[in-house]
């Protein structure tokens, strides 16, 4: 099936298998290896990119469902060498730690601090609740993306 | 490996064609947080996928006269956040609230879930209570409507031929006085597969202060959620009170016993559905002394 979509501002056309899911389309045919399959059902978020503005699971989305639409993955958050407020926030604030859970936890901050720039404790909590982190006890990630939610948005132009 | 057909209808006349050719191994998905994971399991054999994502007529959402119309697309966080679903069927919006993950409540449908028919599945007692009728689409272009009672028959069964597709729901608009909610009890907070989720609606009398009209459906405690009548019984007319919480309790109770007597997890959904039985009467200020 012929596909064209939006990769990270990057326009691509593919011919796909009908079967083939978002995430193997980003890993093995792009080598955007940000996104990782940890469970493949659903239940870790490892794996989600924004879908036109949403977080979505790649390994639960056929990469020739989306015709047309638009993809941010990890890899789309830095500019070059410059990483974005809410990477930089994670780093600083220790919420990396194995760095596997990071991606997607990023991809839903991201997703949610686009659609709320003020989020309460509750609203954070809530927007990661489809994402698994085994090594941080979740606090500092809590803090990261309240640390990125308080900058100004002109540091994010400056960047 | 086996070649599959993948289609990518538009608009009604386009997925009607796509499966005019619909075998026993033609798959429809939407939101694809149920048929993926079973692909990935490869526990189903599949010749043609047709997405249903770009059909514009299953994604939208209007009042008409006495109903308001569903389009099978909407997806979970959809419904949540719409204001005629929580104006007119509340019950639907805060099961949505529910579903899931944040980014599965961003993909999967409410056709979806009825027409995967899990026994567990959090659209399917609200839609009871309102009496939804689903409207099916087939591969000849006609279209038909059934209770959703008769669409979702067994644990993950639904009563569609091959060629037939769920493009929506009609939700009969009930009296503006008609009040509902939903819970759900599930291993985790968030993130998890009912144990017991219950949907209940009613009608207040301001005057005796008493229950008129209730609805009361549950799912995960049988094959399939159903509506309980012998509850409704209970609860109807009773004054709102502590004794009307207890009986309401004791009624779940009966009833799960009844349900799923022999099942291994009916002494602990015996007791839970208590808890649950609180929460949902607790949602109301009528019930809050």
């Amino acid at each position: 099936m012929k596909l064209e979509i939006t990769i990270n501002g990057t326009l691509h056309q593919f011919d796909v298998d009908p079967s083939l899911r978002l995430i193997d389309l980003l890993r093995d045919k792009l080598n955007l290896t940000g996104a990782k399959e940890g469970c493949g059902e659903g239940e870790c978020g490892s794996c989600t990119v924004i879908l036109d503005g949403k977080a979505v699971h790649s390994c639960l989305t056929l990469a020739y469902q989306i015709d047309g639409s638009e993809i941010t993955t990890i890899e789309g958050l830095s500019e070059g060498e410059e990483l974005s407020i809410i990477q930089q926030a994670f780093i600083r604030n220790g919420a990396v730690q194995c760095g596997y859970c990071s991606p997607g936890m990023i991809m839903t901050a991201k997703a949610l601090l686009d659609k709320n720039p003020s989020p309460s404790e509750e609203d954070i909590k809530l927007a990661i609740s489809g994402n698994l982190c085994r090594c941080t006890g979740y606090n500092k990630i809590l803090d990261a993306i309240q640390v990125a939610a308080d900058q100004p948005a002109i540091a994010e132009e400056n960047l | 490996m086996k070649k599959i057909k993948g289609s990518r209808p538009t608009c009604i006349e386009e997925l009607s064609s796509a499966l005019a050719s619909a075998t026993d191994e033609t798959r429809l998905i939407a939101g694809g947080t149920d048929l993926i994971i079973k692909m990935n399991q490869m526990t189903t054999n599949i010749d043609h996928l047709i997405t249903l994502n770009h059909v514009q007529e299953m994604s939208q959402i209007f009042m008409e006269k006495d109903h308001l119309y569903i389009g099978g697309n909407l997806t979970f966080d959809e419904l949540e956040n719409d204001a005629l679903v929580n104006e007119y069927i509340p019950a639907l919006a805060a099961a949505a609230s529910m579903v899931g993950s944040p980014q599965i409540r961003n993909r999967a449908t409410i056709a979806g879930n009825v027409a995967n028919a899990s026994p567990c599945g959090d659209s399917i007692a609200p839609m009871m209570i309102y009496d939804a009728q689903v409207q099916i689409l087939n591969g000849a272009g006609q279209i038909s409507e059934k209770p959703i009672e008769e669409v979702v028959i067994g644990p993950e069964v639904n009563s569609l031929q091959s060629n037939e597709v769920i493009t929506g729901f009609h939700i009969p608009i009930k009296p503006s006085a008609f009040i509902s909610h939903f819970v759900k009890l599930g291993a985790k907070k968030t993130v998890t597969i009912a144990k017991i989720n219950m949907a209940v609606g009613f009608e207040i009398d301001k005057v005796t202060n008493t229950i008129m009209t209730p609805r009361v459906a549950m799912g995960a405690v049988g094959r399939t959620a159903k509506r309980f009548p012998e509850i409704e019984a209970i609860i109807d007319q009773q004054l709102i009170s502590q004794n009307l919480k207890l009986k309401f309790s004791a009624a779940l109770s009966a009833a799960i016993e009844k349900a799923i007597g022999d099942r291994p997890s009916m002494p602990y959904k015996r007791e839970a559905v208590k808890g649950l039985a609180d929460d949902i009467l607790n949602y109301w200020p009528a019930f809050n002394h």
